[in-house]
């Protein structure tokens, strides 16, 4: 089995003008990376918070791995927000602690190196640590899973340039090429060459789900040239 | 992984719960100064009062901020607990929780039996503090003529004797009674967090000013219980208070239809509010 997420009429609207995801119908295979890619309020991070249990849909359904969202997916879903959901007064250690706890698949001394490589000292409370090592320590708690699905929603926003290679590069040497790593962002030009596939999303309608490969062939042109052009205010 | 969940929610209360007990301590400590002042030992050993100098006043004042200091904690830790519970479900640090391999059942026994623990140390604390400034009292009312233990130990006695006098007039039953206590212990707090947590949940049901909306679930349903308890209670008792023989039965009787009723509704609101609260973080999650 090839698939590794199967949504089927997804909808997600908070009231009767205000609807964030519009009927989608998509299905994720295993072992790519793939960009969620859309302007703002186009039905990324709604979508993203679907697919892990945090917003319940109005309509529709999401299985990965063969199970409905729910416990079961969780073991085998790596998320991270868009927000900083560690507690300020929790230790880089307690939270690997916390992680090495409940999932199963987290590694320790992956984590403890990822933090070594990017100078973070794991004896450090987290709210001493400034929005961007924030942002690098969600993501190597996220990054030292062994998970079937890797969804990151805005995973170098906040970030320096310089450590934004690094992430990539973890990104990518960090995930077995049986899962799928799907990344939601506005910064396309610095993905751009991670990435194997895109969906363009817009006002919650699903745009386009197409391989990167096809954007260059059929078009000419680099993801970032032609999500530009799609998305020309 | 119930375990684990509530062994991080201890973890994640402990500091905050000792401070608290610690603050008791101090106030029980100026609790017990404050029935050092003259005041005390002249109120009980001389016909007259000497009069009210400046300790007095201190002991006075020490004694009111007693009571103010564990009113405080109680209802500190009532708030604390019911801001972790919201924080930690509902704001950021909830997509942590949420996004665990635990089932929603999992999640919310670890928060109601870690809170509730909490309420019933609490409690026990409040007691042990009661009775060290009691003893502090008659310590110094009589001191010089009874040690403590000869006043505790004649205590219990005198208990004994009213209660084997009493008993038999209010038609008392020893094991119904411990029974009680056993449930006020329990299930109190059981009942107490389940109110706090289900108002908190029954909240996130909106998609705005969802703290504002916990806040009018808690006072409403406050208000609510409070009506249907008054009336249940007033249709019991009057059924049962037509068959009463004698003054001791009727208070019997009234009370304990009063008790029963009040702790039945209680419970059956906890366990309502506890599916409801399930239902909810199950089928109508609504992270922000």
């Amino acid at each position: 089995m090839n698939e590794l997420v199967e949504i089927v009429g997804l909808t997600k609207a908070y009231d009767a003008e205000h609807v964030a995801v519009n009927n989608i119908t998509l299905t994720l295979p295993r072992g790519k990376i793939i960009g969620l890619l859309g302007p703002n309020g186009s039905g990324k991070t709604t979508l993203i918070k679907m697919m892990n249990g945090l917003l319940t849909p109005t309509q529709g359904s999401i299985k990965i791995n063969g199970c409905y969202v729910g416990t079961e997916t969780k073991a085998h879903v790596a998320y991270l927000p868009d927000r900083t959901y560690l507690a300020g007064g929790w230790k880089i250690t307690e939270i690997l602690d916390y992680f090495c706890d409940f999932y199963a698949d987290f590694s320790r001394e992956k984590a403890l190196e990822m933090l070594k490589n990017l100078n973070i000292d794991p004896g450090t409370k987290m709210k001493t640590l400034s929005k961007g090592t924030k942002e690098k320590v969600q993501l190597i708690l996220v990054m030292s899973r062994n998970a079937d699905l890797y969804v990151l929603d805005e995973p170098i926003a906040g970030v320096d340039p310089a450590a934004r290679d690094y992430i990539l590069r973890t990104i990518i040497n960090s995930y077995n090429p049986n899962a799928t790593v799907l990344i939601s962002t506005h910064l396309i030009g610095d993905i751009e060459q991670v990435l194997d596939e895109v969906i363009f999303m817009r006002y919650g309608h699903l745009v386009l789900y197409t391989s990167v490969d096809n954007i260059r062939e059929q078009h000419g042109k680099s993801v970032d040239a032609y999500f530009r052009e799609v998305f020309a205010c | 992984m119930l375990g684990k969940l509530i062994r991080h929610e201890w973890k994640g209360t402990y500091k905050v719960g000792c401070l608290l007990l610690a603050c008791m301590a101090g106030a029980t400590f100026f609790g017990w100064l404050g029935f050092q002042g003259p005041m005390w030992q002249a109120a009980f050993t001389e016909s007259y009062y000497y009069g009210f100098g400046l300790l007095d006043l201190m002991s006075v004042g020490t004694l009111f901020l007693y009571i103010i200091a564990l009113i405080g904690v109680i209802y500190g830790m009532l708030i604390y607990l019911g801001v972790r519970f919201y924080r930690t479900m509902y704001t950021d640090e909830g997509y942590l929780l949420h996004t665990l391999p635990v089932t929603k059942h999992q999640v919310l026994i670890s928060k109601i039996l870690v809170s509730s623990i909490w309420i019933i140390i609490v409690y026990v604390a409040l007691a042990l503090s009661v009775f060290v400034l009691v003893a502090s009292l008659v310590s110094t009312v009589l001191a010089g003529e009874y040690t403590f233990a000869e006043v505790w130990t004649q205590a219990w006695e005198q208990i004994g004797e009213l209660w084997g006098l009493a008993s038999p007039e209010i038609r008392a039953d020893v094991i119904r009674f411990l029974l009680y206590l056993v449930y006020t212990v329990i299930a109190g707090p059981f009942c107490m967090i389940m109110f706090l947590f289900g108002a908190i949940t029954l909240g996130q049901l909106f998609t705005r000013h969802r703290v504002l909306m916990a806040i009018v679930f808690y006072i409403g349903m406050g208000i609510v219980r409070s009506i249907v308890e008054q009336v249940v209670q007033g249709i019991v008792a009057s059924l049962r208070l037509g068959s009463i023989a004698s003054e001791y039965d009727f208070i019997n009787t009234y009370m304990g239809s009063t008790w029963n009723v009040s702790s039945i509704l209680n419970l059956v609101l906890a366990v309502v509010l506890y599916l409801a609260s399930y239902q909810i973080i199950s089928k109508r999650l609504n992270m922000e």
